[in-house]
């Protein structure tokens, strides 16, 4: 078996497998915590909408950190989209996610993807090195931080190097873009990238908290 | 015969001195040398003797033969391949039983440690061999037997070059390729199912020009041919580019042309020269006829998951039920993390 | 038979990349090897097919090239299409199969392209022939 049919096969299958497994695994067992009673007099009953608001809220910085927060926040949403773009709007991984699920969308010309996977990438590092200057980010960084920003930026450069038969042949590019997303989904349950899914319950039951207690948000 | 030059015969075919000097040019172009290589292949071809080909064909079923007859013709590779050089082909050649083994006997005698050995079809180990014999002799006794005189050995076609269709899951007869079998001659793969005619006939006549194998990838193929990917090559590229993909064989994509890759087309991964040689005369190559690529002059090329399933697909069998077993245990262990978390809370409480 | 009717499949799509940056690069090419001829005395060529050549570099080529003087068709093993272009010393020369296939597209930059050139072998067969047809006529009693 050469390098691309392991990366196609078992690999993929495997780190498919455990990504699934990982994500049931956190979100049950997130979601059937135990909540303590709150004994305190509700200023709000029906806290829902006040969950939903904070998770749209918080996507955007409060007017007193705008300034200062900028260009985080601009260079976080660059690489947000870009990733959203390359991810789901390429044919051949739309192909890929049709095969697993049946599902299928319009994409974006192959071309495009390329440039804004490049930008991406560039916008990824800005980010890299942004954590390994700035006195306070570096200092809350941790393991889990790299890694998770390797195993992000990985799929993104392999991806870019298959495209551009750069290095070496590309079925060999190919598997080894394969194999970096392999990783990533083995990862994802794990670390901090499983704030893709988590950011949604956390957010909401503060919000919905936050509502109960009828402090601003 | 035996002792004129390769020129010499060609002009004693009534090929003249600049017909000479136009198949020199256009066997440089076609193995992608420097066109001052002409003048070498010119000189070369002067002096050379008239060279030795033997052709076995094992488990095999003749389409690599079928494409080689249908060469573009009459070129001069194909004259200096099948009129001057072929000694023995179980198919091509007018005798036949044991007039035909002893024309192959004869041949080896006469040009021991200098023929060209061609094999076309893989080789079964199993049985002892025996499951394909030529004049009660096993391929894989045959090939030992033949290839042990021999220069160098050209595997023509995907079965004698990495198993073929033969060593496709299961593989009943345990097929194997020539070079599982011969580790001490230099061996050029031409793969392919089968492979272009003109190809076939320029990697012989390389081989009989410059007494040497062509550069070849890791694979065995010489780069002249097997350099580029079919998709890097193919006139549809710049749909793939653009995003303008058939999504089925009879839609407007389809009929306008677009890129094949949805359909499975395996032209990403595939090496070979059919988007630019083509096929039939330079007429067309599959995906010039609306149909992808199979990959066919690859390894394994018949159990790399459907021919209709994109190439970004993972191949493997039962993805619901993988898929679905890991999410129902991944459950199942958070349900148990959080009842666990549960009663170590309460514990904690009670102990308040 | 069923009545279905065939499809058209377009075959012809959009060049190599749709610029003509390898016909650009020729030309440069074209200038080094002409100079060496020129002043060297060293014959060149450029073999179209082993590189991109989309129908932008062909038609850039053509208009900067233009046409020559001279034209020639050489029949032997399929025609062979040998033309000078407007810059003396550049030829373009097309070798085409018995079956008008084209096998090989040259550029060639030299005073006269081998092809065209008599073979002495050939021109001594040539004189032993038109010494027969001499004796030949001289014996027909003219």
């Amino acid at each position: 078996m050469d390098l691309i049919d392991f990366a196609r096969g078992p690999a993929l299958q495997w780190s498919l497998a455990l990504f699934i497994f990982g994500i049931a695994w956190r979100l049950i067992g997130v979601l059937l915590l135990h909540r303590k009673v709150d004994h305190s007099l509700p200023r709000h009953q029906d806290t829902t909408m006040g969950g939903v608001r904070l998770i749209f809220s918080r996507m955007w910085p409060k007017p007193e950190f705008r300034q200062s927060n900028a260009v985080h926040y601009a260079l976080s949403y660059t690489f947000h989209i870009g990733l959203f773009i390359v991810i789901f709007l390429f044919r051949p991984h739309m192909l890929f996610i049709r095969d697993l699920t049946g599902l299928s969308w319009p994409t974006l010309p192959s071309g495009f993807v390329y440039v804004i996977g490049a930008m991406t990438l560039a916008t990824l590092v800005a980010m890299l090195v942004r954590r390994m200057s700035h006195p306070v980010l570096k200092m809350i960084s941790n393991f889990d931080d790299y890694f998770s920003w390797a195993v992000t930026a990985l799929p993104v450069a392999t991806g870019l190097l298959a495209v551009s038969h750069l290095g070496a042949r590309y079925e060999t590019l190919l598997a080894l873009h394969i194999l970096s997303v392999c990783l990533l989904l083995v990862w994802f349950p794990f670390g901090k990238l499983m704030h893709a899914t988590l950011f949604v319950i956390s957010r909401g039951t503060t919000g919905a908290l936050f509502e109960r207690k009828g402090a601003s948000t | 015969m035996r002792d004129k030059t390769v020129l010499e015969l060609l002009q004693a075919r009534g090929v003249s001195r600049r017909g000479f000097l136009k198949f020199c040019a256009t066997t440089a172009s076609l193995l992608a040398l420097p066109p001052s290589a002409a003048a070498a292949i010119a000189e070369t071809l002067g002096k050379t003797r008239r060279p030795s080909v033997i052709w076995l064909s094992f488990q095999e079923c003749t389409g690599c033969t079928e494409s080689l007859t249908r060469a573009h013709l009459p070129t001069i590779e194909s004259l200096i391949f099948d009129a001057i050089s072929l000694d023995y082909h179980h198919t091509l050649q007018a005798a036949s039983g044991s007039a035909a083994e002893a024309a192959r006997e004869e041949a080896m005698k006469a040009a021991w440690g200098q023929y060209v050995l061609v094999v076309d079809g893989s080789i079964p180990l199993g049985e002892q061999g025996y499951y394909s014999a030529i004049a009660g002799v096993s391929n894989l006794e045959m090939l030992k037997e033949t290839a042990a005189g021999a220069a160098a050995i050209i595997n023509m076609g995907t079965c004698a070059a990495y198993g073929g269709i033969p060593q496709a899951n299961p593989n009943p007869t345990g097929a194997v390729p020539v070079s599982a079998i011969i580790k001490d001659k230099p061996i050029v793969n031409v793969p392919g199912c089968p492979p272009i005619p003109v190809v076939m006939t320029s990697v012989v006549a390389h081989y009989l020009t410059f007494g040497a194998v062509p550069e070849l990838d890791h694979l065995g193929r010489p780069k002249s041919f097997y350099g580029d990917t079919i998709h890097d090559r193919c006139y549809r590229r710049p749909f793939y580019d653009q995003g303008k993909f058939a999504t089925s064989f009879d839609d407007e994509g389809a009929r306008n042309g677009w890129c094949l890759y949805q359909l499975g087309c395996k032209g990403p991964t595939t090496y070979n020269a059919c988007a630019t040689v083509k096929w039939n005369d330079g007429t067309s190559f599959p995906i010039q006829s609306g149909h992808g690529c199979i990959g066919c002059s690859e390894p394994n090329f018949w159990d790399k998951g459907s021919f209709y399933q994109p190439l970004s697909a993972g191949i493997w069998g039962d993805r619901q039920a993988t898929l679905g077993t890991a999410a129902v245990a991944g459950a199942a262990v958070g349900a148990v993390a959080a009842a666990s978390t549960r009663i170590r809370q309460q514990h904690a409480s009670e102990e308040k | 038979m069923s009545d279905s009717k065939p499809i058209d499949i377009p075959v012809l799509a959009l060049g190599p990349r749709g610029d003509d940056m390898t016909g650009r690069a020729i030309l440069r090419q074209l200038e080094e090897l002409l100079a060496a001829l020129v002043e060297r005395d060293e014959p060149g060529s450029i073999d179209l097919r082993s590189l991109p050549f989309g129908p932008e570099d062909r038609q850039l080529l053509e208009e900067a090239l233009g046409e020559g003087e001279v034209e020639a068709e050489v029949e032997s093993m399929g025609p062979s299409r040998v033309r000078e272009t407007g810059i003396p010393g550049i030829w373009w020369v097309t070798h085409y199969g018995s079956d008008q296939q084209p096998l090989a597209e040259l550029l060639e930059v030299t005073y006269c392209p081998e092809i065209l050139i008599t073979p002495s072998d050939a021109a001594k067969e040539g004189l032993s022939a038109l010494r027969a047809r001499l004796f030949e006529s001289d014996h027909m009693g003219r």
